[in-house]
């Protein structure tokens, strides 16, 4: 990565470090409650849900939608850099404002499960609740990085919010994932593990779509 | 001679409502163009162009040497962009901006950007969101400026300034055109910012350029005469005249090729000629843009 890019992409990660922080405040906020009995557990479980959907919404609007919007691409394009190297340098940004905290919070969650002989049943559906975040923020990325169109920014934020809901009631009423979420021990079915694999590919392919067509624009303003 | 830092040649754009139409510009090493034309003529268009911002349908750019939008990273390192739409991240501090612009560009003067911020009377600490465009522009100006870049590309960058502000920010643009080695491409409605400061004038106008050429030869040309003409007498259009108009005995012919036989063939033609003045830029760009659209209609 040459020194240029790099600039561009610690510049983003400066700004983009708030949310970074607050997002993994807020899963730390949820560790106390899953002591607290199924009502605490429910409102651990919310909590960590807003922790990896909340910052996608933060993370595109403000990086890419909100510089857009109020013309601070006219000050960076005007540096030199090209158009699909700031671009990139956008794309990797907003991955890693993303990844890094996301990561963290879900090795956090796994090594917090050991470490607190918690019952581990609820492993599985969570990380493929996880993965499907990481998913819709590669959407909302995508959709940041290659329309221009603010309404489609916003409608695609309300169908991820929805589609949350969606999420955990089509899976939840499944006996294979809600019959093992009580069980002390985590049940890696096939069936999970097929589940996430395929959210893990739409989330990669969605990223590697907005990083090849990033380098293919001809117009950044 | 060395070569063009701006060459565009029969470049077009075209969007739904708009279209650059064989666009062709060529800025030496120091020189200061005057880039005119009315809101929506395709200023910020062909600047966007030539900064890479967007890409050209047709047509060639070179910038510094460089083949634009292609070679856009090089050619940028040594071009200072200031646009009246850009704005700064408002949540940073102006020494952030400082920081960040320093930390990409190898040139940059920390010397030059500190007498900049006493001249401008900017704080390095306040956030640019608390500035007023006034300092805005200059904020903005400082962090070109201090890159030393060896062509500036200004966009309209007087709009909505108050006189005072306009007058710093032109007092200190004098000055970086005062050195030889630089170029400045100013982008403006407002020609007597222009008249000021520039050797050369482009006019542009519904994404065509009608006229690029140096200030004083073509500030020389444009010339209105003011005649005494008989009863039942009409003028001629000579070649150059783009217009004539009579109020009774009295007429106003404005030309854009003056010659000093001019007026005698005027005077042949039975008209006494009472005045002959020079024209502002202003009106010179008013009468060529009407000029060209009559042209244009017929």
């Amino acid at each position: 990565m040459n020194a240029v890019l790099r600039s561009f992409v610690a510049k983003d990660l400066y700004f983009a470090r708030p949310v970074m922080i607050g997002s993994v405040l807020v899963a730390l906020l949820a560790i106390p409650l899953l002591s607290l009995g199924s009502l605490g557990r429910y409102a651990a479980m919310i909590l960590m849900v807003c922790a990896g959907a909340v910052p996608n919404f933060f993370i595109c609007g403000m990086l890419v939608v909100t510089e857009r919007k109020e013309r601070v691409n006219l000050f960076t394009l005007g540096l030199p850099i090209s158009g699909a190297k700031a671009a990139l340098a956008k794309a990797l940004a907003a991955a890693t404002a993303y990844i890094v905290p996301w990561t963290v919070m879900l090795i956090g969650t796994f090594v917090l499960f050991a470490v607190a002989h918690a019952p581990k049943g609820l492993l599985p559906f969570g990380t493929m609740a996880w993965v499907f975040l990481f998913d819709q923020f590669c959407l909302v990325l995508t959709v940041t990085l290659t329309s221009k169109s603010e309404a489609l920014f916003s409608t695609v934020i309300v169908v991820c919010n929805v589609s949350i809901s969606f999420y955990f009631y089509s899976f939840l009423s499944l006996h294979v994932i809600s019959d093992s979420m009580p069980s002390a021990v985590a049940a890696w079915s096939p069936f999970v593990l097929k589940v996430i694999a395929i959210e893990l590919l739409i989330g990669l392919a969605l990223l590697s779509f907005t990083f090849w067509h990033v380098t293919r624009q001809r117009d950044f303003i | 001679m060395s070569a063009p830092l701006i060459e565009l040649e029969g470049v077009e754009k075209s969007y739904p409502y708009f279209r650059l139409e064989g666009v062709r510009l060529r800025l030496e090493p120091g020189q200061v163009m005057g880039f005119i034309g009315p809101n929506g003529a395709g200023k910020s268009t062909t600047i966007r162009i030539l900064m890479g911002l967007i890409a050209q349908d047709r047509g060639e750019v070179r910038v510094m040497g460089c083949a634009m939008p292609r070679e856009q990273a090089v050619a940028k390192r040594d071009i200072g962009f200031v646009s009246e739409e850009m704005r700064l991240y408002g949540m940073a501090s102006l020494d952030w901006h400082m920081r960040f612009v320093a930390s990409v560009v190898p040139s940059w003067d920390s010397a030059y950007a500190e007498l900049l911020l006493k001249r401008f009377d900017l704080h390095r600490d306040q956030r640019t969101k608390t500035l007023s465009h006034g300092q805005r522009m200059k904020a903005m100006m400082l962090l070109a400026l201090a890159r030393r870049p060896r062509l500036l590309v200004l966009d309209e960058p007087m709009t909505g300034l108050d006189p005072v502000a306009r007058q710093e920010l032109l007092s200190e643009l004098m000055q970086v055109v005062s050195d030889e080695q630089r170029s400045v491409l100013f982008s403006s409605h407002h020609t007597q910012d222009v008249e000021l400061i520039s050797d050369q004038i482009a006019f542009i106008d519904r994404g065509r350029i009608i006229e690029s050429t140096d200030k004083e030869v073509f500030l020389d040309r444009w010339r209105r005469m003011h005649a005494e003409v008989p009863s039942g007498k009409s003028l001629p259009w000579l070649p150059g005249v783009v217009d004539v108009t009579s109020s009774g005995r009295v007429a106003v012919i404005t030309t854009k090729a003056f010659t000093n036989d001019l007026p005698a063939f005027y005077e042949q033609a039975g008209a006494t000629i009472r005045e002959i003045q020079h024209m502002t830029l202003e009106e010179i760009f008013v009468a060529e843009v009407m000029s060209s659209r009559k042209e244009n209609h017929a």
